[in-house]
């Protein structure tokens, strides 16, 4: 792990599952249930990030996949929906430190105040989930790890994330 | 490069997106003949001003909307889901600024659908 | 003497006289202070010529003490790493700068390529257009590239990094001067979050450059005080080195920031992305030079930028200085330098006099004033050793009484100062040339911008206190306020600021009479003939006189040359500046490198590169890793001694006679779910999806709405209302996209939820005879026995102790399972499965054979043997797509005549009549006709096939449906091959084995 911290492979064992319903119901679901809760709340141990009107991503270090997924026949029963375990296509990147935001902000140009933000990260589509200020897990498609792993490595490399880090611990 | 308020996620840059072309198009069924067919295939308004036009944000919530953008100014006058009825703007005139569509009309245009 | 040079005073500056700071300069070894910019420390040195110009190699000294010089670009070298044409006057000296000039042949004091001067009436403007035209251009253009170009490039790696940051904020201010600090307080104060962008290493513009006090305090003082007021803030992040170079759309920047590119540790670049609410630009204004004959020789500079190496750096330009002006601005300098002890020859002054307190001033020092009189020539041997002055008449177009000599080792030139309205303009902002204050200055603009100071013509000084406070707080305050989408008001700049100053009357060029050149464009080598040839030529709009005569066209943009560049033109065609317009202003403000645009976007980073879940196991087992689109893939596994070629032979041939495997992982998957999923994907292809009954699976094809193929692949029904789509690797965004645009733009009212789940599966395909056997000794609640599972059918459930899904396709024409496993489970299941193959002769397969596996088996591959214009008849589909029911997607467009036509190019086979002919994909299929070929169509793929021992090939034909059995003739670069049309299906056509 680099100073900046970074892991590439942060929680292996964590459990992913996308849920994705049905435009037409999407305004019919009633606030509580999944459209308002699921937006980057702890709910039943799990956290969910809000993916799109229509879609979440439910994670999870302690619950299965099989029982997020039950979780969500059981919210969202009456309308369609599908809910996917993916956790082994997403990997997470684990990015903290005085210079994370600097360095995060070389990847991408959305804001990074929202707690849950889709986007274009290092020319990869990537989910931000925002912990604190200097704490973010980047959920990016594991097959671009050895692209994250050069990406960061290069933009590590930037003098100017060094003044941040020196600046910070003096 | 330009801004774009998606509806569902706020402004982003225009990266995040793709241009999908001008919307509104009706898709004709197989008995029309093959100039009507063309028409919808290639004819397109190609306007100095006022261009409806469909977005996708491709790396964000990955939904469709239509966008009303001036070709001339480059400026986004109007964001609004797919489904929607067309919003009805003026085009303007150089240095003319009346009607701007309020907030509060851009608004009643979201979550309707066709 | 000063160490640091003849010219440098004994005091003064802002320079460190402590830090002496050694560098070369065309080989010799110079000394300068820390704080001085390269042209500075040259000047302190007494070195005039720094570099030749561009066209006809004429020496040129330092012009300017800023990014609008024209003449000292030259080439630095820190620590190996060369940069060309850096700006002089830009760039703070680093110990152990390797400096040369540029442009020259063998040195900048004697230059073979003066040779062009001797014989510059040669070479008048349009010359090139003219003179090189028979027998083509082709003919002289190495020779004239060679000497064409400016400056030199390194050779080698580059080895500047360079990096790429975004940046949000409430109030950008572009420009650390008065103005701009002004502007940044006032925005912090009311609580913006402000970002100050500086493009020198200090904060205070033009006030680091004068003797003048600020609000009661000495300059220096006074910025001291501000900056530490917007550092204690905390709302303000200040950028020094750091350039504006372009605006664009919605208040986006773009920033060059040069902070850490003179570090003897390594150059970096970086590239700054700026998305700010509101934007200040105090950009400041740019001093332009007069006109008059020979007046580009070294010793001749900016009065603006003598004065600021005086003040700033201490260095004298000059021992006797004559100063040339047309207004009162220029005096400071005359002052400045008579103050510091140096002698001031002459002030020769266009006007008859000059404004109250300089005429006091004037007085009080005894200086000598050449009323109404402008510089008619120059004499020097290379720098400038004297001035001939002449009378102007009353209206200031000729001369009266004789000219007269005046001595001097330097001419400091002012024709007044010019808003740098770059960035405004660029911004989409109108500028126009105000004649009250002989400049342009910003009108009106539809962006979120502000202008303050000296960009908008206001050059007095509590003018632009005022003014900047006044753009910094209504900043800060229209960013705080929300805005949804709407048009734009335009915002007209504050003409109320704007003062005549300077007492300015507009003569910047020596009127007639003339024989000497004068020039108008330094950086360019363009004259005053020059624009009166195009003028002559009736290239009278500015934009067919910038073409004509590339009069601002350099890479400085015209800084110094656009407006007198105007100001003649309008003289020789009798129309007043302000109707000429201008050139328009466009990105970059100042050269900016590729390298930082892309923001180390280069090498490995150019695209992101894909790795399959086994990756590491075919790089240990000698795989010859590949680009296919995006996706690393193994091309062939390497054995003991093996060539490529012999690889992918005995890949096929292990597939035929045994068992292989293959990662098939990048393959498309989509899972559609939902009441109307069939009714939905019915919608796509041109197969029937209604009829498929849970378990199994279809071959399909999917086409644009134009009709042609986009994609083939299998859909499979896992259970009513539920399908899995897979699709092509190449194409697996694409359909998924695709898939998505349809049903929520057109059919929104079908009953489905789509799910791309591509790489949470990998995909693990058996192929060869012995593929069954080896599944049924794994254990699996999945019957593999052919009546259980035939081809073309799908089950899901356990593989050693995994989830599975397995489809039994071919694309290799072996029996064949694609077996899905979650990623993470890949590797384990691959290994497993290598493992328990071995004694069955299995073999890991790369894409090559893959693919002569199913050219042998005449299968499609959709972007390989199909083009923009291929649609499924052309294919052999034509009964497929009679018997649908329904629309589809591009169903329509295949009812055209044309798209019916059997003229059109179909699919067929090729076989060479001879085994030992080859064919070569691309290579065409011609017929002679009058003299010469016409194509009939094209080979599409080819290879060499292990299995049938001869080369085979797919093409597109035309009428080829109708001509099984006739031979063509195959061109391919000179040779030609006779083949036999074939159909494409070369190997196993009744398709017994992969039903096996």
């Amino acid at each position: 792990m680099r100073e900046a911290g970074i892991d590439l492979d942060a929680h292996p064992g964590r459990v992913k599952v996308r849920v994705r319903v049905s435009m037409s119901a999407v305004a019919a679901i009633p606030r509580g249930a999944l459209a308002e809760a699921l937006r980057a709340q702890s709910v039943n141990e799990a956290t969910s990030l809000w993916l799109g009107p229509d879609q979440w991503l439910l994670i999870s270090d302690r619950v299965s996949a099989d029982a997020l997924i039950a979780h969500c026949a059981n919210e969202l029963g009456k309308f369609l929906h599908y809910a996917v375990d993916v956790s082994a296509s997403l990997a997470c990147a684990h990015v903290s430190g005085p210079s994370a935001l600097a360095l995060l902000r070389m990847g991408s140009g959305v804001q990074w105040s929202e707690q849950c933000v889709r986007t274009r990260f290092a020319s990869i589509p990537i989910i931000a989930h925002r912990l604190a200020e200097d704490a973010f897990d980047l959920y990016y498609d594991r097959s671009y790890r050895y692209h994250l792993d050069r990406w960061f490595a290069h933009a590590q490399s930037d003098p100017l994330l060094t003044d941040i880090q020196c600046r910070s611990s003096s | 490069m330009l801004r774009i308020p998606c509806p569902y996620c706020g402004v982003r840059d225009e990266e995040e997106f793709r241009f999908g072309g001008e919307s509104h198009i009706t898709r004709p069924g197989l008995e029309v003949d093959d100039a009507r067919w063309a028409d919808y295939l290639f004819n397109r308004t190609n306007p100095k001003g006022l261009h409806y036009e469909r977005w996708l944000h491709s790396y964000g919530c990955g939904r469709w909307f239509n966008l009303v953008r001036d070709t001339v100014t480059h400026e986004v006058l109007a964001a609004y889901p797919m489904g929607a009825a067309k919003p009805r703007l003026t085009e303007a005139e150089p240095g003319n600024d009346e009607n701007p569509v309020s907030p509060a009309q851009a608004g009643t245009l979201r979550g309707g659908r066709r | 003497m000063s160490r640091s040079g003849p010219f440098r005073l004994a005091q003064g500056g802002r320079i460190e006289r402590t830090r002496a700071v050694p560098f070369v300069f065309n080989g010799r070894p110079l000394t300068g202070y820390a704080g001085d910019t390269l042209a500075s420390a040259l000047l302190a040195q007494g070195i005039t010529v720094v570099s030749r110009s561009f066209k006809y190699h004429r020496p040129r000294g330092v012009f300017s003490a800023g990014f609008e010089e024209p003449n000292a670009l030259l080439r630095v070298e820190i620590d190996g790493c060369a940069v060309p044409l850096v700006r002089a006057t830009m760039q703070p000296l680093v110990e152990g700068m390797v400096v040369t000039s540029e442009n020259c042949f063998p040195s900048v004091d004697f230059d073979l390529g003066r040779l062009v001067d001797g014989v510059h009436s040669l070479f008048p403007a349009g010359f090139y257009n003219k003179t090189f035209m028979w027998p083509g251009w082709s003919a002289y253009e190495g020779i004239i590239r060679r000497l064409a170009g400016l400056g030199t490039l390194p050779s080698g790696e580059d080895r500047t990094q360079y990096f790429r940051h975004h940046l949000h904020c409430d109030v950008l201010v572009v420009g650390g001067g008065v103005a701009g600090l002004c502007a940044a307080r006032a925005a912090a104060r009311a609580g913006a979050n402000v970002v100050v962008l500086e493009q020198d290493t200090e904060l205070g513009g033009r006030a680091l450059c004068e003797r003048l006090e600020i609000e009661g305090q000495a300059a220096a003082d006074w910025i001291q005080a501000a900056v530490d007021e917007l550092n204690r803030s905390g709302r303000v992040s200040i950028m020094k080195r750091t350039l504006a170079a372009g605006y664009y759309d919605r208040n986006v920047l773009t920033a060059l920031d040069l902070r850490h590119a003179d570090r003897a540790e390594g150059r970096a670049e970086r590239f700054w992305i700026i998305r700010a609410r509101e934007v200040v630009l105090a950009t400041g204004a740019i001093e332009q030079p007069l006109v008059f004959p020979r007046n580009d020789r070294p010793g001749i500079l900016l009065a603006g930028a003598a004065r600021a190496y005086l003040n700033r750096y201490g260095v004298a330009v000059g021992r006797n200085v004559v100063i040339a002006t047309n207004n009162d601005d220029a005096y400071r300098t005359a002052f400045d330098l008579h103050d510091a002890g140096i002698r001031v020859a002459a002030i020769v002054d266009a006007r008859p006099r000059a404004g109250a307190r300089v005429e006091e001033a004037i007085e009080r020092r005894q200086l000598k004033v050449h009323r109404s009189s402008m510089i008619i020539d120059t004499r020097g041997s290379a720098l400038v050793s004297g001035v001939a002055v002449r009378e102007l008449t009353a209206d200031g177009r000729a001369f009266q009484k004789p000219r007269q000599w005046i001595a001097c080792d330097a001419v400091a030139v002012s024709s007044g100062w010019n808003p740098t309205v770059h960035l405004y303009s660029q911004a989409g902002g109108k500028v126009r040339y105000e004649p009250s204050l002989a400049c342009l200055v910003p009108e009106s603009c539809r962006q979120r911008v502000r202008v303050a100071g000296a960009v908008n013509g206001e050059f007095a000084l509590d003018r632009v206190l005022e003014s900047a406070a006044r753009a910094g707080r209504d900043a800060a305050r229209d960013a705080a306020s929300e805005t949804p989408p709407g048009r734009a008001q335009t915002r007209v700049a504050p003409g109320e600021y704007r003062m005549e100053t300077h007492g300015i009357r507009e003569i910047r060029c020596a009127p007639e009479g003339a024989s000497a050149r004068q020039w108008v464009d330094l950086l360019h080598d363009v004259t005053r003939a020059d624009i009166e040839i195009a003028v002559r030529e009736n290239y009278t709009s500015v934009e067919h006189l910038k073409r004509y005569t590339t009069t601002g066209m350099a890479v400085d943009q015209g800084k110094t040359s656009n407006l007198n560049a105007l100001a003649i033109l309008s003289e020789l065609t009798g129309r007043e500046i302000a109707a000429l317009g201008t050139t328009t202003f466009r990105p970059q403000f100042m050269p900016v490198t590729f390298g930082a645009i892309a923001g180390g976007q280069q090498g490995d980073l150019y695209a992101p590169v894909r790795h399959m879940p086994v990756h590491d196991w075919h790089v240990r087992h000698a795989a010859q890793m590949e680009d296919y689109g995006p996706w690393k893939r193994p091309a062939c596994y390497l054995q003991q001694g093996e060539s490529r070629e012999q690889a992918i032979i005995r890949e096929v041939r292990t597939v035929r006679s045994a068992v292989g495997l293959f990662e098939g992982s990048p393959l498309g998957k989509i899972e559609v779910r939902g009441r109307d999923a069939a009714q939905f994907l019915h919608r796509f292809y041109i197969n029937n999806v209604l009829s498929l009954q849970p378990g199994k699976a279809r071959y399909g094809l999917m086409l644009t709405e134009n009709g042609i193929v986009m994609d083939d692949g299998i859909f499979a029904c896992l259970s009513p209302g539920h399908f899995l789509v897979s699709t092509t690797a190449a194409n697996a965004d694409r359909v998924t996209g695709w898939l998505e645009e349809w049903h929520q733009c057109e059919w929104p009212d079908l009953d489905v939820v789509l799910m791309p789940v591509t790489t949470q599966w990998a995909v693990l395909t058996l192929a060869g005879p012995r593929a069954r056997t080896l599944l049924q000794e794994m254990s699996s609640d999945i019957d593999f026995s052919p009546s259980a599972f035939p081809h073309m059918s799908f089950r899901s459930g356990e593989l050693a102790g995994r989830p599975a899904r397995v489809q039994r396709v071919s694309f290799t024409g072996e029996l064949s399972y694609e077996i899905s496993v979650p990623a993470n489970e890949a590797r384990a299941l691959w290994e497993e499965l290598m493992e328990r193959g071995a004694k069955l002769g299995i073999a890991p397969i790369g894409v090559e054979a893959w693919l002569t596996l199913r050219l042998e088996k005449g299968f499609l591959h959709v972007g390989t043997d199909t083009d923009g214009t291929t649609n499924p008849l052309d294919l052999g589909f034509a009964r497929i797509v009679d018997n649908k029911v329904g629309d589809f997607i591009g169903r329509r467009s295949l009812l055209r005549p044309h798209d019916r036509s059997q003229e059109r190019r179909q699919l067929i086979g090729l076989e060479p009549l001879s085994r030992a002919d080859r064919l070569v994909p691309g290579a065409h299929i011609v017929t002679r006709s009058g003299g010469g070929m016409r194509s009939e169509g094209f080979v599409t793929s080819a290879a060499f096939s292990p299995t049938l021992d001869r080369s085979v090939g797919l093409a597109l034909l035309e009428r080829g449906h109708a001509r099984l059995d006739d031979v063509v003739t195959i061109f391919d670069e000179g040779r030609t091959v006779q083949a036999r049309v074939v159909k494409p299906a070369f190997f196993d056509p009744q398709g017994e084995r992969m039903n096996a």
